[in-house]
């Protein structure tokens, strides 16, 4: 019985803390104006109003940053794994922390570090990619060698010794057997590209601000309703792909 | 038809010299059994002849050519694994089939088919590696080595895994396979009594070294080195009535 209270406590808590607010944000984006404690009137205006080019945009410009983001992460932690999973060379342990130390550094720091280096292609796509990718391909290799390393040895050297070329042996055994560490990997990068501010803020050019952005924006501004909005299309968005993959992933033999 | 002769294999990884000038020989269709204590080597020698790792130096032959740095893949030598190491997301018809169709060889179906009426594990096909029992899971590993018709046959201790009663058995069984299949095996355990039972020859080896090879026989009850009789000796006093495990 006292085990039930606690349970009901702590999911108390957690809804006041993560859905509460997930469902204030969503009443944001149907309030035209909120001025009292509770909403006095609702309407769709400001859904209306992100139908213009300046907002369509904006979520272009993420849907396009997170899918390329997504490809060029998930490729490069699957080919970083299987080398680390399955060879040993000289430097290994030292180049694996250098790969993960991103994760440990301010996103702001990574950023002005990248903008300074990188003059050519300030203000461009390519930048924010750079800035999304290196933030967020430690965290995606991380999950992808985690399943990978548990391969055992024995499954690859057997496959080699049927005649499976080491191609072969990778299409057929390492992508089947780590299946589930992809999927959770771009679970996990479809997730932060969508929602990445702190280095974004600092790369993105004009025209290509993304939904986090343009959120932090409307803030500033004090236009609530357009913030709502855009989280709203934030959440939806997120759910929907972490929903699809996990769907995908679900389908076990 | 195959012999397999090795010539002064060493391997060292890092510092540690794993083996050291080894010499010896598989004859067509012979038993070859390593026997030693764990770390003594054996299974690195066993890698070195599925050529999955390669030689400092010596020179491994098959049939007299060359087959040092002929990497694994195209080596066709079969390995059976203390764990099977079965592919878990391929069923068991799947499992037997990879290597055929990996070769692309034609009547992929009657033969996966034909192995596994000799392996007695016909209707097993749609089943998963997890899904069946140790003993069916050594046969449908031997039977997806076989199938490939390879030179060499390579058993790495698969025995060490199942209950003493089912060992008998199997032993017995892996016996008779090698024999229908006529092929070369190199066996590799650290179980006297499992080595004396199966082998035609058995090699003893220490710190990477081959000290002794000989007909079990001989090697029980007429060891020429000091460490042989040593190594032996801890079965015969477990052992009271050596034919009755059927020496051989």
């Amino acid at each position: 019985m006292r085990e039930k209270i606690i349970l009901m406590l702590v999911l108390l808590f957690l809804g006041v803390l993560i859905i509460l607010p997930l469902c204030v944000v969503f009443l944001l984006s149907i309030v035209p104006r909120w001025s009292s404690v509770f909403p006095t009137s609702f309407s769709f205006e400001w859904w209306l109003a992100i139908l213009k080019p300046k907002f369509t945009k904006v979520i272009l410009n993420t849907l396009l940053v997170t899918a390329v983001s997504t490809l060029i992460t998930v490729g490069y932690a699957i080919i970083a794994s299987y080398l680390f999973a399955f060879y040993d060379f000289r430097g290994k342990e030292i180049l694996s922390s250098l790969i993960l130390s991103p994760t440990y550094v301010a996103g702001v720091v990574l950023a002005l570090g990248l903008l300074t280096m990188y003059p050519l292609i300030r203000n461009t796509f390519w930048i924010l990619m750079l800035g999304h990718f290196v933030v967020i391909s430690p965290i995606v290799f991380r999950c992808v060698l985690s399943s990978m390393i548990k391969i055992p040895n024995n499954l690859i050297e057997a496959s080699y010794s049927l005649g499976s070329s080491k191609a072969n042996t990778f299409w057929r055994i390492v992508l089947p057997l780590s299946k589930q560490g992809i999927l959770s990997g771009t679970v996990l990068s479809i997730g932060t590209n969508i929602s990445e501010l702190s280095v974004s803020l600092l790369l993105y050019g004009a025209g290509w601000a993304t939904i986090p952005i343009q959120i932090y924006l409307e803030r500033g501004w004090g236009i609530l309703g357009i913030a709502g909005v855009l989280s709203t299309i934030l959440i939806l968005i997120t759910l929907t792909t972490v929903f699809c993959v996990d769907y995908l992933g679900g389908k076990k033999p | 038809m195959t012999e397999v002769r090795a010539e002064n294999l060493s391997k060292s990884f890092g510092d540690t010299h794993v083996t050291k000038n080894l010499n010896f020989t598989i004859k067509h269709q012979e038993f070859l059994t390593l026997l030693g204590a764990s770390g003594c080597g054996k299974t690195t020698t066993l890698r070195l002849v599925l050529g999955s790792i390669f030689p400092d130096s010596g020179r491994i032959y098959f049939n007299g050519e060359d087959v040092t740095d002929i990497p694994c893949y195209k080596r066709n030598v079969g390995i059976v694994y203390q764990d099977y190491a079965l592919f878990p997301h391929l069923n068991i018809y799947e499992n037997i089939a990879f290597g055929l169709k990996v070769k692309k060889e034609k009547n992929t179906e009657s033969k996966v088919k034909e192995i596994m009426e000799t392996l007695q594990i016909s209707g097993l096909e749609e089943r998963y590696p997890h899904q069946i029992s140790g003993g069916q899971q050594q046969r449908v590993a031997l039977a997806r080595t076989l199938v490939v018709r390879p030179k060499i046959l390579l058993l790495d201790e698969p025995l060490s895994n199942v209950d003493a009663k089912l060992r008998y058995e199997l032993r017995n069984e892996l016996k008779k396979i090698q024999r229908m299949m006529k092929i070369a095996t190199l066996y590799v355990t650290h179980d006297q009594e499992e080595a004396l039972t199966i082998s035609d020859r058995i090699a003893i080896m220490n710190n990477g070294r081959i000290i002794e090879v000989g007909k079990p026989r001989d090697i029980y009850f007429h060891p020429k080195e000091n460490y042989t009789k040593e190594f032996m000796g801890v079965i015969s006093k477990r052992l009271k009535n050596l034919e009755q495990i059927g020496i051989r």
